[in-house]
């Protein structure tokens, strides 16, 4: 990978990273942290990665270093003010996508991550399962679990609008 | 059934849960009469015995209960045509089967609630800080750019001064300046003009022009101070005798020459011409003057030639006070043209017993110094 087509990368997949990290972490500067550390790792292996495969390696990187900071400070704590800050101060949610946020906490990181994924890569159970680190079949029933348990969540009474 | 204080622990357990035939609970309870102490026993092992409490009842029993229309594969099917892992043929028949049902198309709506949507708006705006550069890169192809510049400039500088030197070894022999010399010349050389310094520096090469009259000037007279210089010139003169060449293959001489600048004075020749029949006197006084300072240069071909050297002055009578700019031609290649105008040049110079003064010499032209 040259210098060209990593500032390239930089220009493609630093939003959709920052993006997946901050819905996991819910931290903008934890966020902006593990996205700077997986481009310096690509950066530094620019050379192994071929420009093809740098998507996936961003995602695995970035991946593994929200899990590492998640056991560092062994928190979760959710924001109230999260989705203000995050989407933009003139930017209201819908009562809906609130509610599958809320569904979307009470998921296992893992199980997060997996959605995330696959919902806003696009990733099929193959890559995600490069990227965390799970085979084919894991993939497939974590996601599969966490789609009931969001199914479930938003189909309460308390939820239903 | 053999009971007896070895192994009744393990059948009293047996006993109360149950586990014994009727015979054996029969044997146990003839046991236990024969032992009263260990009837006490066993009654403590029946009090740990657990009573049913009252039955539980699952009140959500439907919840579980599982409809023949709905197959536990179609949910599957479903998650996964949410996934878009399904191939188009299985898609196309679960959609099929969720059409027909109107229980899975609440389910499929559900389900469809729980995808995410990406929002374009979270960005991570400090990319700046992700951006890199390879200086080294950079620096070593600028470095690599400015080298070969440099190399080719350096070849085509190289190729250029090799032409250009090839080119002056062609040349006629430079001449040597005597600028110390300008005073003292100036003044013993008081009466000589600028018609001397064309006298002993130009040549007529026409070997062809029969008409023009043939210079030559020769000392009149001699006295004690001409002798020794004469004899000098007699003396170079028979050394190089060797080296004259045949005289009938040289062209006609028409005037004195004392260097090889012929080509040089061609020009003015004619002119000169005039001017030295007449000025014969002078030249000798010029010679005169010359000859009366010790420390004079003398530039002398013919032991240029002597020593291979094309030309390069030599030095008569040094002194400390002259200095002289030779212009060494040393390593001058000679060319057949220059080495013609050397045979003719030594010819003249023995005939005519021509001495060079030490006037300021260029190109072929003695300029008097006054």
């Amino acid at each position: 990978m040259t210098e060209r087509e990593y500032n390239e990368c930089v220009n493609l997949y630093s939003d959709n990273v920052y993006r997946f990290i901050l819905k996991n972490l819910r931290n903008e500067e934890d966020a902006k942290d593990v996205v700077q550390g997986a481009f310096e790792k690509l950066w530094i292996n620019r050379e192994q990665v071929i420009t093809e495969k740098s998507k996936s390696f961003l995602f695995t990187i970035a991946y593994n270093q929200m899990i590492d900071h998640i056991r560092k400070s062994k928190r979760m704590s959710y924001k109230d003010e999260f989705a203000e800050t995050a989407l933009g101060a003139n930017q209201q949610q819908t009562n809906t996508k609130r509610i599958l946020q809320e569904a979307l906490s009470q998921l296992s990181e893992t199980q997060r991550s997996l959605v995330m994924l696959k919902d806003y890569e696009g990733y099929n159970y193959a890559e995600i399962g490069e990227i965390t680190g799970l085979n084919e079949s894991q993939v497939k029933v974590y996601l599969h679990r966490a789609r009931l348990q969001l199914k479930a969540y938003i189909i309460k009474p308390e939820n239903v609008i | 059934m053999n009971i007896n204080r070895d192994n009744y622990e393990t059948i009293f357990l047996l006993y109360i849960d149950n586990e014994l035939s009727v015979a054996e609970r029969k044997a146990v309870e003839e046991f236990v009469a024969q032992h009263p102490d260990l009837y006490e026993e066993l009654m403590q092992l029946q009090d740990v015995v657990l009573a049913p409490e009252e039955p539980a009842i699952f009140a959500d029993k439907e919840s579980l209960l599982r409809s023949s229309l709905v197959d536990d594969t179609i949910e599957e099917n479903m998650l996964m045509l949410l996934d878009g892992e399904l191939e188009p043929s299985e898609a196309k028949a679960v959609n099929n089967m969720i059409a027909s049902n109107p229980k899975l198309q609440e389910d499929w709506a559900v389900l469809q609630r729980t995808k995410l949507e990406a929002d374009e708006k979270i960005i991570f705006a400090e990319k700046h800080l992700l951006y890199r550069r390879e200086k080294d890169n950079v620096i070593a192809g600028r470095f690599v750019r400015w080298a070969v510049a440099a190399m080719l400039i350096g070849a085509g500088f190289f190729t250029a001064m090799t032409f250009i030197n090839k080119k002056n070894t062609d040349k006629p022999d430079v001449a040597s300046i005597t600028p110390e010399n300008k005073e003292s010349q100036l003044a013993t050389n008081s009466q000589t003009d600028n018609k001397e310094k064309n006298n002993s520096a130009t040549t007529i090469m026409d070997s062809t022009d029969a008409a023009t009259p043939s210079v030559r000037s020769t000392p009149t007279e001699e006295d004690g101070n001409q002798a020794e210089e004469r004899k000098h010139q007699q003396q170079l003169a028979d050394n190089n005798q060797k080296n004259i060449p045949d005289e009938k293959l040289l062209p006609e001489i028409k005037t004195v020459v004392p260097q090889e600048n012929v080509l040089l004075a061609s020009n003015k020749t004619n002119q000169q011409i005039e001017k030295i029949s007449p000025e014969k006197t002078d030249l000798e006084m010029a010679i005169s003057a010359a000859q009366k300072k010790p420390d004079l240069r003398d530039i002398n071909m013919l032991d240029l030639q002597n020593t291979g050297i094309a030309s390069t002055a030599s030095l008569t009578e040094e002194t400390n006070d002259d200095r002289i700019l030779y212009l060494n031609e040393e390593d001058v290649s000679r060319s057949k043209a220059g080495g013609f105008f050397r045979k003719i040049k030594r010819t003249i110079t023995r005939k005519a017993n021509i001495k060079t003064g030490n006037g300021l010499k260029i190109a072929g032209f003695e300029i008097a110094l006054k």
